[in-house]
């Protein structure tokens, strides 16, 4: 089993056990047989070659796709348990991802409300929480604006304001530098760092061994094994 | 943001495209409304052409092919008389006919032209404004409509050639509410059949009494019975027997269906673009939490929105489209200008289904999308 260097004593936020991942009616295996373990406020970086089956662990992870075999428990329950995998997502879940999103014909404002449609809060609570979001990552100055008028680390920092509409337990980032110049890159990693003081959960996927290094725990990925970390 | 605030942003985000399937339905609309607005307008107009004169039953010859055909013997008239329940029964001869200017005998103008005794309700409840009423009798006399006037150009002391080429004197004009008999030639039922070169007439209008209405269908089986070149038509059902009115009503399904077919196809193309085009937002959607109803509400709720406003814009059309029919005196004279209610809310609620109708499909994509299938899409 990999796990945290640190093993707390709690029951792990996120936990799976043998899950693997097949394609082509299991000819090829993008995970294998990973066992892992994610505590709250633990901020772990995911490194590993393209097609290392980094992003397809993440895709697992986030219940956004379903192992061919093993099983993901959140919070110690198996998330089959948790029905309705869309509102699970809703709830416990932040989504980063490379290529930012967003939906181009809404403003960074409305982008940050998207999720929040899920969490039952009334218009002006959704605005006033997008505020306070776009605020936190930088951006409450181009609220009014749409988000195919930003530049991509302004894309970026908005995507990150989304994630964290519904307050989730956990982010999950993939490359999320990875369109981004060095003097932007440079920003997000130190937003990575305020959110992970401020307590969240991150696991992030990166090629980028300065955002890598950010996270207190790397895991790598060899052809969709996760190995003990280092 | 409104959910709604979403639904209009995507359409105006994609403002050519939506402007399209926009405009493809409100031209199919427009063109529905417009034709069953002009249908539904004449069948009003004919029947309460009827029903103002206190008319309860149209008696027609068999043989007929429409109201303003067939050739019946005046002398049914004392029979139809004597039937129990009958009040009044009065002879009509219809015409529908070229009406041509003396002085410019090239330029014709078709109009509805009924031969009716003084006697008759027609004739007693009319509003004379200038000149006066014909007399009964083979003098080629005629009063017409005001609107027709107008749009002939005629006052009393002119005259026109009509059936035939016969020579009528114009000796007044009447006002009507009522579009069709605005727009109509009244003339002595006796001088009308010798333009026409026939004894016979083509209805009897009976006014029945009240033990008739109370009984209404052995009153139209006792006239049946006088003789089998008689048929029997209480007023309210006369629109099914007008031979226009058929066609019309035809001519205006099958246009619609085309026009409906091509707004369907055009909202589906449009939807299923739309989707294919957002698979990664709609995947995204799925990612951070939304679930498959709300993305189904939401497509369907674009396909509702641009056809909700393709009605607002295909009923303006439709009025301006009949609005400009009436500048023309051949169709100008046989439609108010007004559309109903009715066909507007019909209109409406079908754009309305068209937009459900053809975002089922796509938004039953849109909700069974695998996030993370849609995530990959280029």
């Amino acid at each position: 089993m990999t796990e945290s260097p640190l093993p707390p004593t709690t029951t792990p936020l996120l936990e799976t056990i043998s899950v693997s991942r097949y394609f082509a009616d299991g000819d090829v295996s993008a995970v294998k047989e990973v066992s892992l373990r994610i505590y709250a406020g633990q901020y772990i970086s995911l490194v590993g070659k393209s097609g290392s089956g980094k992003s397809t662990l993440l895709n697992l992870l986030g219940a956004l796709d379903e192992p061919s075999s093993g099983t993901i428990f959140f919070r110690g329950e198996p998330l089959a348990n948790y029905g309705d995998l869309a509102r699970f997502r809703s709830q416990e879940l932040g989504f980063i991802f490379q290529s930012f999103h967003l939906v181009s014909v809404l403003t960074a404002e409305q982008n940050v409300q998207l999720p929040m449609f899920e969490s039952g809060r009334t218009a002006p609570q959704r605005l006033a929480r997008a505020h306070e979001l776009l605020e936190l990552v930088g951006m409450s100055h181009r609220a009014k604006h749409l988000t195919s008028k930003l530049s991509g680390g302004e894309r970026q920092r908005v995507a990150i304001a989304r994630a964290l509409a519904n307050d989730p337990s956990l982010l999950l980032a993939d490359e999320p530098t990875g369109n981004l110049d060095t003097k932007t890159t440079e920003e997000i990693i130190r937003l990575f760092a305020r959110l992970h003081q401020a307590g969240k959960t991150i696991l992030m996927v990166t090629h980028d061994p300065t955002l890598a290094a950010q996270a207190e725990i790397t895991w790598t990925m060899v052809d969709g094994r996760l190995l003990i970390p280092v | 943001m409104w959910f709604t605030t979403f639904i209009f942003a995507n359409l105006w985000g994609r403002r050519t495209r939506s402007g399209l399937t926009l405009l493809g339905v409100a031209i199919a609309v427009a063109v529905i409304v417009a034709m069953f607005g002009v249908v539904k307008d004449f069948e009003n107009s004919l029947t309460a052409m009827y029903l103002e004169n206190g008319y309860d039953l149209v008696v027609m010859d068999s043989g007929s092919m429409g109201i303003d055909d067939g050739a019946l013997d005046e002398s049914f008239a004392a029979k139809i008389r004597t039937v129990a329940g009958v009040q009044e029964t009065h002879p009509v001869l219809l015409l529908y006919s070229s009406a041509k200017d003396p002085q410019t005998p090239g330029r014709q103008t078709m109009v509805s032209m009924q031969g009716i005794r003084c006697d008759s309700p027609d004739a007693r409840n009319l509003e004379i404004t200038s000149g006066r009423m014909f007399v009964d009798g083979e003098k080629p006399e005629i009063v017409i409509g005001e609107r027709l006037g107008d749009t002939l150009g005629k006052k009393p002391g002119d005259s026109l050639l009509l059936i035939e080429d016969h020579k009528f004197d114009i000796v007044g004009v009447f006002r009507s509410k009522n579009m069709i008999i605005a727009n109509s030639i009244l003339i002595p039922l006796d001088a009308m059949k010798i333009a026409n070169g026939a004894e016979e007439v083509t209805q009897f209008l009976v006014i029945l009494d009240p033990k008739g209405r109370a009984d209404m269908p052995r009153v139209q089986s006792e006239i049946r019975a006088i003789d089998d070149q008689l048929k029997v038509y209480p007023v309210r059902e006369i629109v099914d027997q007008s031979q226009e009115i058929r066609g019309v009503r035809a001519f205006s399904w099958v246009t619609s269906s085309i026009a409906l077919l091509i707004g369907s196809i055009g909202m589906l193309n449009t939807l299923m673009m739309s989707v294919f085009e957002r698979t990664r937002e709609i995947a995204t959607l799925r990612a951070i939490g939304w679930r498959r109803w709300r993305i189904a509400v939401l497509i369907l709720g674009e396909s509702t929105l641009l056809c909700a406003l393709g009605a607002g814009l295909g009923i303006l059309g439709a009025v301006l489209m009949v609005r400009g029919l009436m500048l023309f005196p051949d169709v100008g004279h046989l439609i108010s200008g007004r559309i109903s209610l009715e066909v507007i809310l019909k209109g409406f609620a079908l754009a309305l289904s068209l937009g459900l109708l053809g975002g089922l499909y796509p938004a039953w994509l849109a909700a069974r999308m695998a996030p993370v299938e849609g995530l990959r899409h280029d």
